[in-house]
C-alpha cells in the first residue's frame, strides 16, 4: 500500500553542555510512509524539533547522535552521509520550513533569488537562468502567489506573514523533495492566515506527492490533515498511531492531558480545564521510571522504578504506559476518555 | 449579570497614530462599550485588528484621540494625580510576555510587595510579609520562592508571579493582555483555571484579550470581535458561538481548529483570501469589505454601524438588521 520513506530505529540525541549531559531524545523509533502526513505532537522541549533536525543532519555541537542510533531514508543509511551527500540530500531529497519566515529568509535577497539559489544548486535538469526563473514564477502561482513575476523581484520586508510563508513553501518545494519537514509552519499566524495555509499544504501534497513531517505543539492544527500521529514526552515516543487511533481510543495519561487542556470552540463548558499539574521534568537527569509520572495523576508504584514497556494494540498504534498492562489496577482510569467524549 | 452596575463604559474611543508625511495609522477607531461588574469581556481580533491598544487607552496607559473612557463614571484620562494614583490600586493589568514584564533584578517577594509598598496597604513589615506570602499562596507558588529571582522560574510559574503581583493591592478590574499566549497548552489551561477561580473569589471585572477564539470563550461571559481597529460584533460568548452574524466572526469561527478530526471534517470551512489591509490606508466604508464574500455596492461606501439587531446582540453589517 504505502512504503516506508524514513525509519528511525533507536535515536537518541543528547547535547554535552557544562551542566551536564542533556538527553533531547532517548531512544525513539518511528517511520514515515512517503506520500502520507506524520505529525510529531507535544509541549516545547520534548525533543521534536531534534527529532527533525536528525534527519536533516543539522544536530550541530555540542549536540550528538548517539552511537547506535540509525536512520534510514531509502534503504539509504543517512547518518554515514559524508558532507557532500549531506548537500545534495538537503535540499534535494528533504526540505525544511520553519515557523518564523522573516528569519527563515534572508533580508536582503531578492524573493525569486532565493527561491532560484535552491533550485541552482540542485540543477538535475541542467536548466538554463531564464529557465530557472520560469520555474520559480510557476512554483509562486502554485503557492497562491498573486501576481507572482511582481513578487520574484520583492523582498522578504515586503510581504505579509501568511506570504512569507508561501514563499518558504515555494522555496522548499522548488526542488519537488520527496520529504518535507515541516517546523510550527503555522504558529507565528493568525488563525485566518493559519486555515490558508494548511489548506495550502494539504493540496500541495495532492500535486506534488511529497511525505510531510509536521511538528507541532496544537493537536487542532492536526486533526483533519495527518495520517499518522506520533506524541513526544520528555524526549520519548509516549504514544503513536493512526490519526483515529490518537484522537477516538487515546490510552496514554499525557495524550489525554493534551487534547482535554484545550477548551473546545464547538462544546459548551464553562468548567475547569484538564490541567497537567508541575511542569516537564529535567533532562539532564531524566526520571528513573516513566518520565511523564509525576504528572500523571495515575500512576502507580511500578511507573516511579521502571520504563513503561511499549505495547502494541494494533494496527500500528503503540502505547508506552504501565496502564496498558494487563496486571495493572484501571479502576477509575477514564479509558474510553478521548477528546470527544469528555466534557 | 446585566443588571449589575456598569463598571467601564467606553465611548466612540478612538486612538490614532502619525505614520509620517500626513499619513493617520487608525488603531482605534470608534470603539463603544460596556463591561458590567464582575463580568469578563473577551475582545478577540487578528494581529494588528487594535485589540491590544485599545485595552490600554481604555486603562489610561495609553492617551486617547478622541471619545471617552469612564470608569465608574470618572473620565479615565482626565483624572487628577490623586484619582490617578487611587485609579491604579483599582485597575491592574497582567501582560502577555511573563519574560519581558518581571524585573530580573528583583526577587519575587519584591515584585510583588512593591504594589502594597506605594499604596501603603501593610502596617508594618510583619504585615507586608504575610499579605506577600498569602498572594504567592494563592496563585499556587510557596513561601521558599519569595526569596528567588526571577529568572529561577518558568515561563508558567512567572505568569502566577504577575498575577500575584497585579492582585497585590487588591484591584477590582483586571486588564489581561494576552496572558496565555506565551505558554504552553498544559500550563495555558493552570492559567485559565487560575484567573477563573480568582475572579469568582474576588468579584473581579475583566477585560480579558486574546487571539485564541476559544480560550476566550472558555473564560468569557460576552466577546467583541475587532476587526481593522472596529468592533464588528458584540454579545455573549455562546450566542457569538451558536449565531454569528458578522461575515468576519463566522470566518473566524471556522478557521479555528478543533483537535477532533470528524468534527472538523463535518464543518463548514470559510477560506479568507488576502490579508488583513493595512490600517494607515484603511479600505472607505465597511473595512471587511475586501475581503467579505457577501460584499455589496453599499458596503465599499458607508461604514456600517454598531447596532444592537437582537436583544444583546450588536453587530456592524449592513447585511444584518
Amino acid at each position: 500500500m504505502s512504503n516506508t520513506l524514513v525509519d528511525v530505529k533507536n535515536l537518541s540525541v543528547s547535547y554535552f553542555t557544562y551542566a551536564g549531559e542533556v538527553q533531547s531524545v532517548r531512544n525513539i523509533s518511528f517511520t514515515v510512509e512517503s506520500g502520507k502526513t506524520t505529525a510529531l505532537v507535544g509541549e516545547s522541549g520534548c525533543g521534536k524539533s531534534v527529532t527533525s533536525k536528525s534527519l536533516m543532519g543539522l544536530i550541530e555541537r555540542p549536540g550528538r547522535i548517539k552511537a547506535g542510533s540509525s536512520i534510514t531514508y531509502n534503504g539509504r543509511d543517512i547518518l554515514q552521509f559524508t558532507e557532500k551527500e549531506w548537500q545534495a540530500f538537503r535540499g534535494q531529497e528533504c526540505s525544511m520550513i520553519f515557523q518564523d519566515a522573516l528569519v527563515s529568509l534572508n533580508p536582503t535577497m531578492k524573493i525569486g533569488r532565493q527561491i532560484i539559489e535552491n533550485l541552482a544548486n540542485h540543477n538535475v535538469n541542467n536548466l538554463q537562468p531564464g529557465q530557472l526563473r520560469e520555474k520559480a514564477r510557476e512554483m509562486l502561482d502554485l503557492v497562491g502567489i498573486p501576481d507572482s513575476e511582481a513578487c520574484l523581484e520583492k523582498y522578504p520586508h515586503e510581504l505579509s506573514g501568511g506570504m512569507r510563508q508561501r514563499v518558504m513553501i515555494a522555496t522548499a518545494m522548488i526542488t519537488s523533495p520527496s520529504l518535507l519537514i515541516a517546523d510550527e509552519p503555522t504558529t507565528a499566524l493568525d488563525v485566518t492566515i493559519q486555515a490558508q495555509i494548511l489548506e495550502l499544504m494539504k493540496e500541495l501534497q495532492k500535486k506534488l506527492g511529497m511525505a510531510i513531517i509536521m511538528i507541532t505543539h496544537d493537536l487542532g492544527v492536526v486533526a483533519d490533515m495527518t495520517d499518522k500521529i506520533i506524541v513526544m514526552y520528555a524526549g520519548k515516543i509516549v504514544e503513536s498511531g493512526s490519526n483515529e487511533d490518537i484522537f477516538y481510543d487515546p490510552r496514554h495519561p499525557y495524550t489525554w492531558a493534551l487534547m482535554n487542556s484545550v477548551p473546545r470552540l464547538d462544546l459548551d463548558n464553562k468548567e475547569e480545564l484538564v490541567t497537567i499539574e508541575g511542569t516537564i521534568p529535567d533532562m539532564i537527569r531524566p526520571p528513573k521510571g516513566c518520565a511523564f509520572c509525576s504528572r500523571c495523576p495515575y500512576a502507580m508504584n511500578i511507573c516511579a522504578e521502571y520504563e513503561p514497556e511499549v505495547t502494541d494494540l494494533g494496527d500500528g498504534h503503540q502505547v508506552a504506559c504501565w496502564l496498558n498492562d494487563p496486571r495493572a489496577d484501571r479502576s477509575g482510569v477514564p479509558f474510553r476518555t478521548g477528546g470527544a467524549d469528555h466534557e | 449579570m446585566n443588571n449589575r452596575p456598569v463598571e467601564l463604559e467606553v465611548n466612540n474611543l478612538c486612538k490614532y497614530y502619525s505614520a509620517g508625511k500626513k499619513r493617520v495609522l487608525k488603531a482605534v477607531d470608534g470603539v463603544s462599550f460596556v463591561i458590567h461588574k464582575g463580568e469578563t469581556l473577551g475582545i478577540v481580533g487578528e494581529s494588528g485588528c487594535g485589540k491590544t491598544t485599545c485595552g490600554k487607552t481604555c486603562i489610561g496607559m495609553l492617551p486617547k484621540t478622541a471619545g471617552e473612557v469612564k470608569y465608574k463614571g470618572r473620565d479615565v484620562h482626565a483624572m487628577s494625580k490623586k484619582e490617578r494614583f487611587d485609579f491604579t490600586g483599582k485597575v491592574q493589568m497582567i501582560f502577555q510576555d511573563p519574560y519581558a514584564s518581571l524585573d530580573p533584578h528583583q526577587k519575587v517577594y519584591d515584585i510583588v510587595a512593591e504594589g502594597i509598598r506605594i499604596h501603603k496597604l501593610a502596617k508594618s513589615t510583619a504585615e507586608e510579609e504575610r499579605m506577600v506570602l498569602e498572594l504567592l499562596d494563592m496563585v499556587g507558588l510557596n513561601a521558599e520562592h519569595a526569596m528567588r529571582n526571577v529568572h529561577e522560574f518558568s515561563g508558567g510559574q512567572r505568569q502566577r508571579i504577575g498575577i500575584a503581583r497585579a492582585l497585590a493591592v487588591d484591584p477590582e478590574f483586571l486588564f489581561c493582555d494576552e496572558p496565555i499566549s506565551a505558554l504552553d497548552v498544559s500550563i495555558q489551561a493552570q492559567i485559565i483555571n487560575l484567573l477563573m477561580k480568582l475572579q469568582k473569589e474576588r468579584d473581579l471585572t475583566m477585560l480579558f484579550i486574546a487571539h485564541d477564539l476559544s480560550m476566550v470563550k472558555h473564560i468569557s461571559d460576552r466577546i467583541g470581535v475587532m476587526y481593522l481597529g472596529n468592533m464588528v460584533e458584540l454579545t455573549t460568548s455562546a450566542e457569538l458561538y451558536k449565531n454569528p452574524l458578522h461575515p468576519y466572526t463566522e470566518a473566524l469561527l471556522s478557521a479555528v481548529p478543533i483537535a477532533d478530526p470528524r468534527a472538523s471534517r463535518a464543518r463548514q470551512k470559510i477560506m479568507l483570501t488576502g490579508d488583513v489591509p493595512s490600517p494607515v490606508n484603511p479600505p472607505a466604508g465597511c473595512r471587511f469589505s475586501g475581503r467579505c464574500r457577501y460584499v455589496t455596492d453599499q458596503c465599499s461606501k458607508v461604514r456600517p454601524e454598531l447596532r444592537e439587531v437582537e436583544p444583546g446582540h450588536w453587530v456592524a453589517c449592513h447585511l444584518r438588521g
